[in-house]
This record gives structure tokens, sequence and C-alpha cells, in this order.
């Protein structure tokens, strides 16, 4: 396999798989913060900035942006997770050096601009609202609370309108220069990429990026477990029951994994098979596990 | 870890009466030999499906870098995959049903919290007998 890591100087990782058979090219940045880093009074900052970073830097409009990555025929999007945030693009070969250059100014150059943050608000209260009328979500967000009360794994990601309120372009400042720091971040690319040429543009584009300490997390999960449900009115019913599974680096991830597979994924014939006999229903098993052991 | 599952509204207790029947069921018995082969080569061809995607690579090895410090080649995440067996598998669930079980239930009005509770009591109640 032609996997390739380097370090930069300021403590980046690029990381990059040469497919030589490829046309194409996905690559991004990821960053070793998510939901699970926000602090409780700024719930959803994590996701908030992630949507901000797509309105505007000193040299780009927001409009700039889409119709740069367009241009090419490119795609370019961001995703929130609890444990990391990514900014990725997909391009055709020759274009990487442009998909990075858009990536490294939205991570480093982003201006807040008051009014396009007002207006991103509004857009993000809608995605709560959407998630709230989603019983997946909402059974989730419910037993993901319950087992981890009071905890910023108990909390969503994309946060509660109340505490989206307090966002402010300064907050968001401040959490990106604290929190998108060279050692907590990834550069990746798999595709028709070269290692030197990715290694090289990443030390161009991404040297401003601070060679500091990732902050520390705070206190390490501590899964409680317990009972939760809403009268919402669905249509259908949800059920989610959950237990606290093993982390990424436990030696029984796979063992979770295979587990996993068999109660959800039509291993196990017979739970299939009473289900349908009383009826019909969905069933799937997700291990959820979290990256406890490494400091991020 | 989770189960997640659905149906409708007037199913429900005997949603919840299955769900907890097959995992009390299966930390007992444990898995067949057919059922862990299944479940392997659905996540082997998982991965290997997802190395071949080079949006899916770029991001497995991203996450792999910042959950792991590392990148995990594909034989070694096959060989973990491959050493896993029936034993294991029921081992890790009945240490799992021996801790706090997680229910939450939406959909059902009302008795949506009554349902996680039983689910709950009703696990416990395996568990400690």
């Amino acid at each position: 396999m032609t996997t390739h890591v380097s370090t930069l100087a300021n403590g980046l990782r690029v990381v990059t798989h040469e497919m030589a058979h490829l046309e194409t090219t996905s690559l991004g940045a990821w960053v070793g913060v998510g939901a699970r880093h926000d602090p409780a009074s700024e719930n959803g900052i994590a996701h908030f900035l992630e949507h901000m970073a797509f309105k505007g830097t000193a040299r780009r409009s927001a409009q700039d942006i889409a119709e740069e990555i367009e241009g090419v025929g490119g795609d370019l999007n961001a995703a929130t997770s609890l444990e990391t945030t990514a900014y990725y693009a997909r391009v055709l070969k020759g274009d990487e050096a442009m998909a990075l250059d858009i990536l490294s100014d939205i991570l480093q150059y982003s201006e807040f601009d008051e009014a396009e943050l007002q207006r991103e608000r509004d857009v993000i209260l809608q995605e709560i609202a959407a998630s709230r009328d989603c019983p997946d979500d909402v059974v989730y967000d419910l037993a993901q609370e319950a087992a981890y009360p009071g905890q910023p794994l108990g909390r969503t990601i994309l946060g509660t309108p109340e505490t989206v309120e307090t966002i402010t372009p300064d907050g968001l400042r401040a959490y990106l220069g604290e929190r998108y720091v060279a050692p907590g971040m990834v550069v990746s690319a798999a595709g028709a990429v070269e290692h030197g040429r990715i290694v090289e543009l990443a030390g161009e584009l991404f040297g401003g990026l601070k060679n500091v300490g990732v902050p520390s997390n705070g206190s390490r999960a501590l899964y409680k477990g317990g009972v939760a449900g809403s009268s919402y009115p669905f249509e259908q019913c949800h059920l989610i029951v959950g237990f606290e599974g093993p982390s990424y680096c436990d030696p029984a991830y796979f063992a979770a994994q295979v587990l996993s597979g068999l109660l959800g994924g039509g291993c196990r014939r017979g739970c299939s098979r009473r289900c349908a006999k009383s009826g019909g229903c969905a069933i799937r098993s997700i291990p959820r596990s979290t990256a406890s052991a490494i400091p991020a | 870890m989770t189960v997640h599952s659905a149906t409708t509204p007037e199913l429900a207790p005997q949603l919840l009466e299955v769900i907890t029947d097959e995992l009390v069921r299966l930390a007992a018995e444990g898995p067949s030999e057919k059922e862990v082969s299944r479940s392997k080569a659905q996540l082997k061809a998982g991965l290997m499906m997802g190395l071949e995607s080079s949006a899916a690579r770029a991001e497995q090895m991203a996450r792999q870098h910042i959950c792991r410090g590392r990148l995990i080649d594909k034989e070694e995440l096959v060989a973990k995959v491959d050493a896993v067996n029936a034993e294991d598998v029921r081992q890790l669930l009945a240490s799992m049903l021996c801790g706090e079980p997680t229910a939450a239930v939406v959909g059902a009005g009302e008795r949506s919290k009554d349902y996680a509770q039983s689910v709950s009591e009703a696990l416990r109640a395996a568990a400690a007998g």
C-alpha cells in the first residue's frame, strides 16, 4: 500500500494514499476537536464554526468559495462529529493545489462577518428544529443524554436554540485560535496524489497554524446509563438500548464491531424472524466508541 | 454501543420484548459460529470496499491518526477481525449487560418513558439473576 505520513515543522501531520489508477483526489483537513469539546455554555460552537468557515475570508467571499470549487467541477463540504471536525474536497487530478488553498484559507483566515453569522444562526436554528422533528435524532439524543448526563458527550452536536444564541464572531475567533492548532490537525489525501507534492503544498499553505499544545479535553467521559422518553407525537415508535462499549483503543473494540453486525446487520436470523412474525420492525446496531485513550 | 429499533406504536410492547430477549439470550448462549463468520465477512467486505473509495480512505486515514495516533494497515485490521470468536462476542455482551443500561423511547406518547423504564428493568433483572 502506498501510504505515507509526514509531520511538518509546526506539528501538522500529512497523510496520503497514492491510488495510481484514479483520476480524482479526495483531500481535506481533519481537526481533532468536535462537539464533545464544546464548553457547556457554548454547546454547538464546533458545528457553528464549521458552518461559518464557508462564509468568507480576507481573500474570498462566500460566493467566491462556492464558485471557485464548482468552476473545476469539484465538491467542497464539511462535517462535525463528537470527536472531529472535517473539511474536505474532491477534485480532478491537478486541482489539488487549488482545493488545498481554499481549505487552508477558510481554516486560517475566515472573517466571521456579523451579518453572515446572524444568517447562519437562523440556518442552524432550522437544523435544530428539523432534528427535533426526526424521531431517529430525538431518540438518539435522549439516549446520549441518559448515558452521559451533564457531560459534553451527553449534549447534542447542533447545540440548543439557547446556546446557539450566545455564539458571537469573537467567540468563534477565540475558539478557532485555541483549538485549530497544527499538532491537533491532519491533512489527508487519497487518490491521484503524490505525497511529496501534498507535503510541499501543506507546508506552504498551513504554515500559519500555531505549533502549540492542543488544549485538554477536560474530564474523561463517564458513562452512567439511565432511561428517557419523549411524548412528542411521532408516527413511529423508536427504541434505543445502549450499554457502555469499548473505546477505540480497547482490545474488545473488534468484538464490539462483530457483535454490532450480528445484532443489526441481518446476521442474527432469529431476531429478524421474530420481528417479522410480530408485524415488522427495523433494527440496526451501532458500536459507538470514543477515543478515551488518546489525548486530543 | 447501541441497538436502535423502530416499529408502529401498537407493536411497541412486542418490540421491547424481542430486543430484551435477544440480548439476554445472546449473552447467555453466545452466537453460532455461522452468525459470527457472517458478521466478520460483512465487516471485512465493508473495510475493503471503504479502502477503494478515495473519500472514505482519506477520512479513515485522518480519523486513525486523530483517534489512535497512527495508521493501521488493512492486514492488521483484517487480522483483528479474524481473531474474534463467538466466545469473545458472548463475553463482551455479557459484561455490557452487567452494567447500567441506557434505554430511550419516542413515539409511544405518554407511555414512552414507561417503556424505556420497563426495558431497563428487564435487562437489569436478567443481569441480576
